[in-house]
């Protein structure tokens, strides 16, 4: 296995383009360390982001804040900018995994965690005591064991991105860049509903920087359901925005496949109050939890309802 | 022990604890030995399977492979106990979990063991495993062990019934009785197994191990491999955590050893965190029915039990694990009418074992909450219900265990006292909660794994021209400090600063034998052998000082209560024999003050004057130390187990708040009060006590060892949730002297005692807080959310 540490992202496509063979991006490695220590698909090249400067800051612009995508989720905790402009977001990164972890791990990192599993998240040996899954190439689901085999097979792997559920509140966008294009896609268009694919990022691209627009919403929070206080992916998470017209947005991680937002208009509904209820019983059916992580799939369905409701009684 | 003690009660930090935090101690993974072969284990995917075939030609073939071994190779079976040696080093016919191994290579590199494990074939006739442990107890035509011949996957049945079990609840006011469910729980040790083998151009090994008991892995190897004893060393090195977890003989242990022999090289294995969830021997799942008759005036009336703990694919502990369950419950409260079954099954899992608390913390859990659910009936505080049952010192449980020292009712007067239990018990708001329970442990197994006359500890002692002392022992040091209370005991008995005994422990060559670090017997047993062993030193000094100053010998006083030292036929010990009894007196009238020993006279003569004069015409000075445990222990089959020269008790008071809406758990502070007779050394008390204190919350509140179809589902310790430090709530602990007299310089059991009764208190602490039980671990959230919802208390 070869590694590359390219100091500019012109430099990094130079290598891309030269490389034969497979390879993968290295950016805190906090998830794909484990991964590949118990992969059997080792790629030829990893190319490491860490010295890529450029994609390592946070600007705050006229009508938006931007953050690279390598800023630590460690910096996005404590930065004063961002603790300033969007304190929310600093608020979910320290809910992830450990200082630590938070030290290496990145934001874009975060918003590209692979999806879980756990009888994916397994090594070769393990996952063959009951036959490879679909996301590991094989033919059937644990999780689901209905799940039918074709081109194109379910994966009801979750999303675990503890930022995500924040970003799509806030609107955010992502900035990604290959050799020749740089595109910006919103957050809320991202993901796929699809646990080996995941997403609209093509093999060829990296996410450059995190883009949040001023806020309409006058109040954000996120919430997270894990049984440990650190350490743990959410086995559940809720963000909660309502903007200064009283309009609701909710966004839900940890459970679905895609991470699930759905925002609801104050007009549409008699009161505040039937709104946050429509919102909440539209969260318990939107969410379809599996027997999997350390809840059981009613408990989350009630949690749901409970967070949206504990958070805006904040408001 | 003198007012002026050097170093015992004293907060001695752990010898080793800087070259610990500071990278330079030695693990077995980190020894650097001359190009050793890489050894990796091919492991079954099955649970239940007959091989066929196995395929290694392309094994063979592939360069820089330079063994490979299969389980007819090593046809002994072995086990910790001698009366379950049912485990092959590798499968031989069949395969009995998820995770065993089949084959093992030797190789040159990691590279290659890698590329060799993946062209290994075997071809299996898979068979319908087992996994629950109700239908192992059924009758079955294709039980696990066929070569049991016992027509069920039945291990062990233990059936224990004393006093009238039927007029015990008759005479209850109140007869509770419930069913508890307990899932499989990992030591979660921090240093996985790891082996490495040496062997010389004779032939002749040194294994060194992760191991908790040297003697054991050296009888193993010994016995599997059909060497002699002296051809065999083993040494442990520096030990990240045991638990239990360490205390069997390995399968891969003895494949090193194995394979070393076939190559002729020094061979290594250290094993994945996966490979130590599936090599398991955690605490056994069990299912427990209790029922308990509680009245007024006499206390608990009856007590019967009913176990039934899965085993796993071996034996392990086991045997001992179900005498545990039930024996275990004979303390701290007086129990007159007992009944106890417990059976032991196989499953096609990986086995159970010995984990801290073992065999006691279950059924612990159920007895406890039965207490709290009997007391809450009949409207009596359970503190002061607790306080006027407990057992006395100098007394005899109902199964005859004898009952030495027994500190508990002063501690749970001070734990009360502390939490402000008076105050808080039933009057705190919804939501917030206060329980209490209480345990009883043995400090050490009075009788051997292996039956024998043999002291359970010894203990040598020389000290040459330096001056400094060389300490000898087989005692384990795995992170718990035996180590370093060796050390304080000799340098208590000889006056000298403590960085002057330099311990050599765990080494079968070098060491005298001692039965390791597990039942919470080290301190007890081998402190003990160290005291007589200075003691003979300091005999000798005393003798050449008298020579120096030109003065008579003290006389010396024969033990006391010597007609206790027997045990079962043996002989009685003397002065003059290596054995001066257990914590035995050594007021000679002579002060060892480091540099100076000072006779009863007052006159005074160096420390090194004295040693040099009495290596005049012997040279290095050597003794020896012994501990032995005295008789005990009732006439009827199964007395033996839970027998200890000593038994710690714990007190704990836990405060709980309950968010009503989510079900989560914060436990906000625990009041922990441990006998451990006297604290030989604080900071090592405290630290024991934290550690049970983490490690029972854990299994209180997410530890749990998932299996889907026979294969572990979390072996990882993102997936396996050990509690965070965020978890971990205030901690005010206790532990007073109290007068162990046969405890070196007073001191027994703190190791393990107190994780059990934490757990209970946690789940009364709920109930004072909510009004619901859970009676399946761990007590997550959404159990207790479910609870509330279902219409909370059932009592």
């Amino acid at each position: 296995m070869l590694t590359h540490s390219p100091k500019t992202v012109d430099e990094l496509f130079l290598i891309t383009n030269k490389i034969k063979g497979s390879y993968l991006f290295h950016a805190g490695g906090t998830d794909l360390v484990p991964y590949l220590k118990s992969s059997s698909d080792i790629p030829n090249n990893i190319i490491f982001l860490n010295r890529v400067t450029s994609i390592s800051e946070i600007t705050v612009h006229a009508d938006s804040l931007s953050i690279g995508s390598m800023v630590t989720l460690d910096q996005l905790a404590n930065n004063p900018l961002i603790n300033k402009n969007c304190s929310t977001l600093a608020d979910a990164a320290r809910l992830i995994a450990s200082p630590q972890i938070r030290c290496k791990g990145t934001v874009g990192g975060n918003i590209l965690v692979d999806n879980r599993c756990h009888f994916y998240n397994q090594s070769p040996f393990n996952r063959g005591s009951h036959g490879e899954c679909f996301k590991a190439g094989g033919s059937s689901c644990q999780l689901v064991p209905s799940t039918k085999s074709s081109d194109h097979p379910t994966c009801r792997a979750r999303s675990v991105s503890d930022l995500v559920p924040t970003l799509l509140i806030l609107n955010a966008s992502l900035v990604v860049r290959s050799a020749d294009l740089e595109r910006k896609i919103s957050v809320r268009d991202f993901f796929k509903d699809d646990g080996i694919t995941r997403n609209t990022l093509k093999v060829e691209e990296i996410v450059v920087s995190i883009e949040i627009p001023d806020q309409e919403c006058s109040f954000v929070k996120y919430r997270k359901l894990r049984i440990r206080n650190a350490i743990d992916f959410p086995a559940l998470g809720v963000a909660v925005g309502i903007k200064k017209s009283r309009d609701l947005s909710v966004a839900i991680t940890g459970v679905n496949t895609a991470p699930l937002f759905h925002s609801y208009q104050l007009s549409d509904f008699s009161d505040f109050e039937q709104m946050v209820a429509h919102a909440c019983s539209e969260g318990k059916k939107r969410i379809k939890p599996l027997k999997q992580d350390a809840f059981p799939p009613a408990y989350k369905k009630l949690m749901v309802d409970q967070f949206i409701r504990s958070m805006i009684s904040e408001y | 022990m003198s007012d002026d003690s050097t170093t015992i009660g004293k907060s001695v930090p752990l010898i080793h604890s800087l070259d610990k935090v500071t990278g330079r101690a030695k693990f077995t993974d980190d020894l650097q030995l001359s190009s050793p072969l890489i050894v990796k284990i091919f492991r079954s995917v099955h649970p239940s399977a007959n091989i066929k075939a196995i395929d290694i030609q392309k094994v063979e073939e592939l360069a820089g492979v330079r063994a490979v071994l299969l389980g007819r190779d090593i046809p002994n079976t072995f086990g910790v106990l001698p009366i379950s040696k049912d485990e092959p080093a590798l499968a031989i016919d069949r395969v009995r979990y998820v995770g065993e191994g089949v084959v093992a290579i030797a190789c040159e590199s990691e590279e290659i063991a890698t590329k060799a494990l993946s062209l290994i074939k075997v071809d299996y006739e898979i068979t319908t495993p087992c996994f629950s442990p109700e239908k192992a107890l059924l009758a079955t035509d294709t039980p696990i062990h066929p070569e049991l011949k016992k027509g069920s996957n039945l291990h062990k049945q233990v059936l224990q019934n004393f006093g009238d079990i039927d007029r015990g609840f008759s005479e209850a006011d109140e007869v509770v009785e419930e069913k508890f469910d307990f899932p499989s729980i990992n030591h979660a040790f921090t240093e996985p197994h790891a082996t490495q083998v040496a062997i010389d151009t004779r032939g002749e090994i040194t294994v060194y191990s992760a191991t908790q008991v040297p003697h054991y892995l050296h009888r193993a190897i010994s016995d599997v491999l059909e060497i002699p004893m002296h051809k065999i060393r083993v040494v442990k090195p520096h030990l990240g955590g045991g638990f239990g977890g360490k205390s069997d003989p390995f399968p891969h242990e003895i494949i090193a050893a194995k394979l070393a022999m076939i190559t002729g090289r020094n061979t290594k294995i250290v094993f994945s965190r996966e490979e130590v969830f599936f090599c398991h021997h955690g605490r056994h799942p069990s299912k427990i029915s209790m029922k308990i008759g509680v009245s007024r005036e006499k206390g608990i009336t009856a007590l019967d039990g009913n176990m039934l703990i899965d085993g796993g694919a071996y034996g392990s502990f086991g045997v001992v694990t179900t005498y545990y369950n039930g024996v275990l419950l004979q303390g701290p409260i007086k129990v007159p009418n007992y009944r106890f079954e417990c059976n032991r099954v196989y499953t096609n899992k990986p086995m159970c074992g010995a984990m801290r608390g073992h065999g006691g913390v279950n059924p612990r859990y159920a007895s406890e909450v039965l207490i709290d659910m009997a007391c809450d009936r009949l409207k009596i505080d359970p503190c002061e219900f607790r306080l006027n049952n407990f057992l006395q010192p100098n007394s005899l449980t109902t199964n005859e265990f004898r009952i030495t020292s027994m500190g508990i009712e002063q501690n749970l007067k001070q734990a009360m006292t502390r939490s402000d239990w008076s105050n808080k018990y039933r009057k705190l708001p919804f939501g917030k909660g206060i329980g209490v329970a209480c345990g009883f442990f043995i400090s050490g197994s009075a009788l051997p794994i292996h039956w024998n006359q043999m002291p359970q500890s010894t203990v040598r002692l020389t000290i040459d021209y330096d001056g400094g002392v060389s300490l000898y022992s087989g005692a384990s040091d795995i992170g718990q400090g035996s180590d370093t209370m060796l050390a304080q005991v000799a340098a208590e008995v000889l006056g000298l600063p403590i960085d002057m005994i330099k311990v050599i422990s765990a080494d079968t060559r070098t060491c005298p034998i001692d039965y390791g670090s597990y039942s919470s017997r080290v301190t007890f047993m081998a402190g003990n052998a160290s005291k007589n062993a200075a003691i003979r030193m300091r005999k000798i000094l005393v003798h050449a000082a008298c020579q120096l100053l030109e003065i008579s010998e003290p006389n010396y006083q024969t033990p006391t209560k010597s007609d206790d030292f027997y045990r079962q036929g043996d002989q009685k010990p003397d002065f003059e024999s290596s054995y001066l009894g257990a914590n035995p007196d050594y007021r000679d009238g002579f002060k060892f003050r480091g540099e100076l020993i000072t006779a009863p006279n007052g006159k005074s003569v160096p420390y090194m004057d004295v040693v040099r004069k009495a290596l005049d015409f012997t040279g290095a000075l050597q003794t020896k130390g012994v501990y032995i445990s005295p008789k005990m222990g009732g006439n009827f089959k199964g007395s033996g187990a839970g027998l200890s020269p000593a038994y710690s008790t714990t007190v704990f008071i836990t405060e709980v708040t309950i968010e009503p809406q989510t079900g989560f758990i914060k436990v906000d502070k625990v009041t922990c009060a441990h006998d451990c007779g006297k604290a030989l050394n604080p900071l090592s008390v405290e630290g024991q006590l934290e550690g049970s204190i983490h490690m029972g919350l854990g299994q209180a509140l997410m530890e749990e060892v998932i299996h889907h179809k026979g294969a572990v589902q979390n072996p990882s310790f993102l997936d396996y949730k050990i509690p965070s430090p965020f978890e971990m709530p205030e901690v005010d602990l206790i532990y007073p002297d109290s007068d162990e007299s046969e405890g070196p310089f007073g001191g027994k059991e703190v190791g393990e005692g107190a994780l059990a009764p934490f757990i209970p208190s946690i789940a009364n602490a709920i109930y004072d807080a909510v009004g619901v039980r859970v009676n399946n671990l761990p007590i997550t959230p959404d159990k207790i959310l479910t609870a509330i919802k279902e219409g909370g208390p059932r009592c």
